[in-house]
């Protein structure tokens, strides 16, 4: 706590008990932390002396300070031209002063009373007897005044000019008292908390105390000067019985002074004794060395300085001990003040006739003094606003990882109450630049008479934290840094409503979808616009700093939730529900259409003898998709058994697995379709007689069946089975036979099959399926397909012009499979675009999608060129193509540019027309059907 | 109801997947292994589940920014191809699932994009690059991954195993298309997404006839309730590979998308480019876009033969020569783009 520097340690020891108050208790503490910050050496126990800290203080606030009084002492009177030997005179007289004064102040008043009183003391009343150039106010003079005044001497003793500075001197020694006083009053914490009433009875007990002790000394001293006078009168040695009678009265006084706090009669007497030896001891020397007057000075100097400074601090002691025993220190201070000015006030009262003005006189020199904790701050303010100023600037100039703050006067005068102006300003700057710093800085300051500054600063980090946060991650985190402290501060409010809307835009964020994180953050958008108007409408100092605070957190809110609208909007895409490709199950809800077909599936199926069925239909119309939704389409009594000749069915290496393939997928289909639980099959039960046992086993489904119930097998891909007879696993004859048996014998079970072959390019089929009636599937209707365009899916968001469904139509030609890629195509066209355009398709629209839908779609088209017409076909549609859209060419010109005898590209042509790439328009004229595969064979 | 005749289960791996499908414990599923006479094994199992059989390195990531030669497996080194990936990821954002096909030139970055597309979903955003997008679809796909060029793709039976061991499913005996097709009928409930890479090399597989590419069309179409998607990557175009007398015909059919790999974009380029450690000077940028038609694979061999120049601190221009002469046997690839 001390710098190790013992000149710099003294002085920072006047400093804390000028200036920093909490530190001189801080440094009690040290000593013991029980101890009080204003106590005298008298109440310390055995402990306590064995406690360096407690040596270090005395020697540094005696010893050394004693010296740095001498030194001003000279200065000052070297500055006020005064004479040499006024100077040695006042030197040798301050040094003791300072120390014995100090020390006697430290013993039995308080260490700090001690330590203040000897420095100023030792100044104060040693620079009037370097100007006098003679020890004023002497004991001995003192007493002989009083000794002339008693005995009636009717002439004045003293000089006019002598009198001012006798009379300087009483008022410095007063303002000293005082002034030690109320700085040893300032070292307690409770300084300026005890209440009015205690205050005034202390001054009350003090005053009383001071006036017996005034009188005691008043009568003791005429006393012994009646004493003297007739010793004087009888021509005894005058100096040794005066010399003797000070002595004892001092060596007395100090007996009981410390006897008063201590209990203690034989240190009492030790220390009287003592006190008694050595003012004989200087007496002797003075007397001694009166007579060589070169060295007379010093002697007479030491003398008169430890003489003054017991009769000061006895003066003051006395009453002060009194006082304190019966009230308190405040009320010793007064006692003491009072005591000692007393005295000196009523000696000079009996000099002097003009007693109000000396009265008046003295009293102000004890008001300054007890003031001076309230007057020296008053004073030093211009310069410590000086000192300030220029240290924020050197602070404004620095790069350092320090700081000069620790510099300022709110952190060293503790006394300073009137507001520093500027340091909210600088605590800002020093937390922004080394914010530990500044945070405890700002911490120390709350709790001291500068907190104003202190809350300002925070009021202004705090705005400028809030100002910081410039998107709305930054924002949603506020509410941590504001949660602790600010509580009572005048922006508490506003930084509690700042705080909830940093909350809620973190909760707003937290949401997961943007709508809802939307919706969260409008709310405080609005909360925001509320906060807002209240500022405008608020006299709170603190609002217009914090209006742009807010405006600027509603605009990044806001920019935010536009953002955050344009980003959904953007991705607001329409979703594509088309399927490509793929055979659609009744769970799609894009399948549309067909009820005719269904319609007419359901009048064949009706009627007793109905023959086999054949659904015909070119690649990709949608009969496996049909097949699909059957159950949804059909009546309940019909039960759709869908097999794909291309499955599992068509991998079977003999009659049982094919049989047993079969079996599984009827039992999977009326489950998935009218949820029936037809008698299960194992393969093993078809291993020995795989035929008789599957015709048992549709006995036992036609058992269980109602008798309405019917089932329908459909057999998809059927021209399937002749690449499984090709394989020469089964047999043409025993497959066939066995679906001939189930038309011809099995009434309740109906035969539906399913390709894009016609049974006549099967011929020996033909006596197998029996009357095969054909049920042709191919384009939609213009109505399902208008449906398939506009509203594939409920709430779909893509709307069309009435021209672009119908341009839809047209290069479809209402191809179920087409018309699902080029939409899927627009879709996805018009996702892309902007979404003030999005939800709209025009022609141009359509126009755009056509070549994506060309390249998406590759395997439809090269499936049509490459496997479904023949190189002459193909040559054929390349030529129509060339033509443009909805071109027609006649019968003639075509067989001629197949090059081709009339026959043969008459079957060209009939092939084409059978596939229902081509169609016939007016007489001889042929066009393609479809316009979108036109482009493709361009 | 049980014969006293029973036989135990010789793999390990089957107690285990049907302990999974049972969705036992722990401790249950300690109890069949046992059962099973199986000794019980508690850190021979993660391990067997996070193996992967595939070639990826984690170790890969503070490797040589540009990759010549091999695939991309690496997610964070994929560059480009955003237009493609989101066609394709909206087509899987729905079930049904649909079926995709990918044609594009050798060197074109079908098989990275396979890997690519694979693994993003699960990769987690810190293995990625900044702002490398991975949700483009929701979490909980399982991907499988047939490299037709891998010898054993071409049987079937082992093509279905392996298929079924990468959806960790049980493993029928004999594994044909039949069984597989019923096990994938009783246990597919994950939507899962089959990427055939190559796909010409499993057409000229005589074990995979047409019964087989049938049997694919109609898992494709029928079963698996629309759960199963197939990606397949070509090099030659549709038309050339759909010949009803070549075998797949019909499986082909059920191909309604189909995407090509083209260059990249110049932006896709310019991110491409700007991965080197290293930057690039602008006119070094200007001749290997020129140089490389932006083409991925070229772009490869140029950056990574700037970078490696700049590393070793050399000057002069011979870096350019030896680019070239690395992309000579590329370069079909830029003149078919000239062509196209």
């Amino acid at each position: 706590m001390l710098p190790s520097s013992p000149i710099f340690a003294s002085l920072v020891i006047i400093g804390w008990l000028l200036f920093t108050p909490s530190a001189w208790r801080r440094y009690v503490a040290t000593i013991d932390p029980h101890l009080s910050p204003n106590f005298a050496l008298a109440h310390l126990t055995k402990q306590h002396w064995q406690h360096p800290a407690l040596w270090r203080l005395l020697i540094l606030g005696h010893g050394l300070t004693a010296l740095w009084v001498s030194l001003i002492v000279i200065c000052c009177l070297w500055l006020l031209d005064a004479s040499n030997e006024g100077i040695l005179l006042a030197t040798c007289y301050a040094l003791p002063l300072s120390l014995v004064g100090g020390i006697l102040g430290s013993l039995m008043v308080s260490v700090a009373f001690g330590i203040i009183t000897g420095i100023i003391g030792g100044i104060l009343l040693s620079l009037p007897i370097g100007i006098a150039g003679e020890i004023l106010f002497s004991m001995a003079k003192n007493l002989a005044i009083a000794i002339m005044l008693i005995v009636n001497f009717s002439d004045s003793p003293v000089t006019t000019g002598e009198n001012f500075l006798a009379l300087l001197t009483v008022w410095l020694g007063i303002f000293t008292a005082s002034l030690g006083g109320s700085i040893m009053y300032s070292t307690t914490q409770t300084a300026y908390n005890h209440p009015a009433y205690r205050q005034m009875g202390s001054i009350v007990i003090g005053v009383v105390v001071s006036s017996v002790v005034v009188f005691l000394i008043v009568g003791f001293t005429a006393l012994a000067a009646h004493s003297v006078t007739v010793l004087i009168k009888n021509g005894i040695l005058f100096t040794l019985a005066y010399d003797t009678l000070i002595n004892g009265v001092f060596g007395l006084s100090i007996a009981f002074i410390w006897f008063l706090p201590t209990w203690h009669w034989q240190s009492a007497l030790l220390l009287g004794f003592a006190t008694s030896f050595l003012l004989a001891l200087f007496t002797l020397l003075k007397n001694q060395f009166f007579v060589l007057l070169p060295l007379q000075i010093p002697p007479y100097g030491f003398h008169g300085g430890i003489e003054n400074a017991f009769l000061y601090l006895l003066l003051f002691a006395f009453p002060y001990v009194l006082a304190e025993r019966i009230a308190n220190p405040w009320a010793g201070i007064i006692a003491g003040i009072f005591g000692s000015g007393g005295v000196f006030i009523a000696f000079a009262l009996l000099i002097q006739d003009d007693s109000l003005w000396l009265l008046l006189l003295m009293l102000s020199a004890i008001l300054l003094g007890l003031s001076f904790v309230w007057w020296r701050p008053l004073l030093f303010y211009p310069f410590q606003s000086a000192w300030n100023l220029l240290l924020y600037h050197a602070e404004e100039k620095r790069d350092s990882q320090t700081s000069l703050l620790s510099w300022h006067t709110a952190f060293w005068d503790e006394h300073q109450h009137l507001p520093l102006f500027g340091l909210e300003t600088y605590l800002v700057m020093v937390t922004e630049r080394h914010p530990i710093i500044g945070k405890a800085a700002i911490e120390y300051l709350s709790n001291s008479p500068q907190n104003w500054a202190a809350q300002e600063a925070q009021i202004e980090l705090d705005a400028k934290r809030l100002q910081s946060y410039h998107n709305v991650t930054t924002i949603s985190q506020a509410h941590r840094h504001l949660a602790a402290g600010e509580l009572s501060s005048p922006v508490s409010a506003l930084l509690r409503s700042f705080s909830r809307i940093s909350r809620d835009v973190d909760a707003g964020l937290a949401q997961e979808s943007s709508y809802n994180q939307r919706l969260a953050l409008d709310a405080v958008e609005e909360r925001l616009d509320g906060l807002l108007r209240e500022l405008t409408r608020s006299s709170e100092p603190y609002a217009q700093r914090f209006y742009p605070i807010a405006a600027q957190w509603r605009q990044t809110v806001a920019d935010y939730v536009r953002a955050l609208g344009e980003a959904v909007e953007s991705r607001q895409e329409i979703s594509n529900p088309y399927i490509i490709g793929i055979p659609l199950t009744e769970h799609q809800e894009i399948f549309v259409g067909r009820s005719d077909i269904s319609a007419r599936i359901e009048r064949l199926l009706l009627d007793v003898r109905c023959p086999p069925l054949l659904l015909y239909g070119q690649r990709r119309t949608g009969k496996t998709s049909l097949l699909n939704n059957l159950g949804k389409l059909l009546p309940w009594q019909i039960i759709p058994l869908f097999v794909d000749l291309q499955g599992p069915a068509s991998l079977a290496k003999d009659y049982a697995g094919f049989l047993y393939n079969i079996s599984r997928a009827m039992l999977t289909s009326a489950k998935r379709h009218r949820e029936l639980q037809l008698p299960p099959l194992s393969r093993e039960q078809l291993i020995t007689d795989p035929f008789t046992r599957f015709d048992e086993w549709l006995d036992e489904i036609e058992q269980s069946l109602d008798l309405q119930q019917t089932l329908l097998l459909t057999l998809d891909e059927f021209s399937a089975l002749e690449h499984i007879f090709n394989k020469g696993f089964l047999d043409e004859v025993s497959v066939l036979g066995m679906f001939r048996h189930l038309i011809q014998h099995r009434p309740r079970i109906k035969i539906l099959l399913s390709g894009s072959h016609t049974i006549d390019e099967f011929e020996r089929w033909a006596s197998y399926l029996i009357n095969v009636q054909t049920v042709h599937i191919s384009y939609l209707q213009a109505q399902e397909a208008l449906q398939l365009i506009e509203h594939p899916v409920k709430d779909f968001a893509l709307r069309y012009d009435p021209s672009a469904s119908q341009r839809v139509m047209t290069i479809t030609h209402c191809h179920p499979a087409l018309i699902q890629l080029l939409c899927a195509e627009i879709v996805t066209l018009k996702n892309k675009q902007d979404i003030i355009k999005r939800r709209f398709a025009q022609v141009t629209d359509v126009e755009a999608a056509i070549p994506d839908a060309l390249q998406h779609g590759r395997f439809f088209f090269a499936d049509i060129a490459n496997n479904q017409v023949t190189k002459t076909g193909l040559s054929l549609l390349r030529f129509l193509a060339q033509q443009g859209e909805g071109a027609t060419i006649s019968r003639e010109d075509l067989i001629k540019h197949s090059q081709l005898s009339e026959p043969d590209g008459e079957v060209a042509l009939t092939h084409l027309l059978q596939r229902e790439l081509i169609e016939s328009v007016g007489h001889n004229k042929y066009c393609f059907q479809v316009e979108l595969i036109r482009r493709w064979f361009i | 109801m049980v014969n006293d005749e029973f036989s135990l289960p010789l793999e390990r791996d089957e107690v285990l997947r049907c302990a999974y499908h049972l969705n036992l414990t722990a401790t249950e599923c300690e109890n069949l292994l046992l059962a099973a006479g199986l000794a019980s094994d508690n850190e021979a199992e993660p391990m067997m589940l996070t193996q992967s059989n595939l070639p990826i390195s984690l170790n890969t990531w503070h490797s040589s920014p540009f990759v010549i030669g091999p695939p991309i497996t690496e997610p964070h080194q994929f560059f480009g191809r955003e237009y493609i990936l989101k066609r394709i990821f909206d087509v899987w954002k729905y079930t049904p699932l649909q079926h995709i096909a990918i044609v594009g030139f050798k060197r074109s970055g079908k098989t990275s994009l396979l890997h690519y597309l694979r693994r993003i979903i699960d990769t987690p955003a810190e293995q990625l690059r900044p702002k490398q997008r991975n949700n483009w679809l929701s979490p909980g796909y399982q991907w499988v991954f047939v490299d037709f060029q891998d010898p054993r793709m071409g049987y079937q039976e082992s093509l279905l195993r392996h298929i079924l061991i990468e959806l960790d499913m049980p493993v029928p005996e004999p594994c044909d298309l039949v069984s597989f097709m019923e096990i994938i009928d009783n246990y597919l409930e994950i939507p899962t997404l089959v990427l055939l890479d190559e796909i010409s090399a499993g057409l000229a597989s005589p074990d995979l006839d047409e019964q087989f590419w049938w049997g694919m069309r109609s898992l494709g179409s029928h079963h698996a309730g629309g759960k199963i998607g197939f990606l397949l990557t070509a090099h030659q175009a549709p038309e050339e590979m759909i010949l009803d007398d070549n075998k797949p015909s019909p499986f082909f059919n059920i191909f309604g998308h189909v995407l090509y790999l083209g260059p990249l974009t110049e932006s896709e380029t310019l991110s491409l480019i700007a991965s080197s450690p290293i930057p690039f000077g602008q006119s070094d940028i200007d001749w290997i876009m020129n140089q490389s038609g932006q083409w991925p694979a070229l772009l490869q061999i140029l950056c990574h033969a700037r970078l490696t120049a700049l590393e070793e601190g050399k000057t002069d221009e011979t870096w350019k020569t030896e680019a070239l002469r690395r992309m000579n046997p590329y370069r079909y690839l830029l003149e078919n783009s000239q062509n196209e």
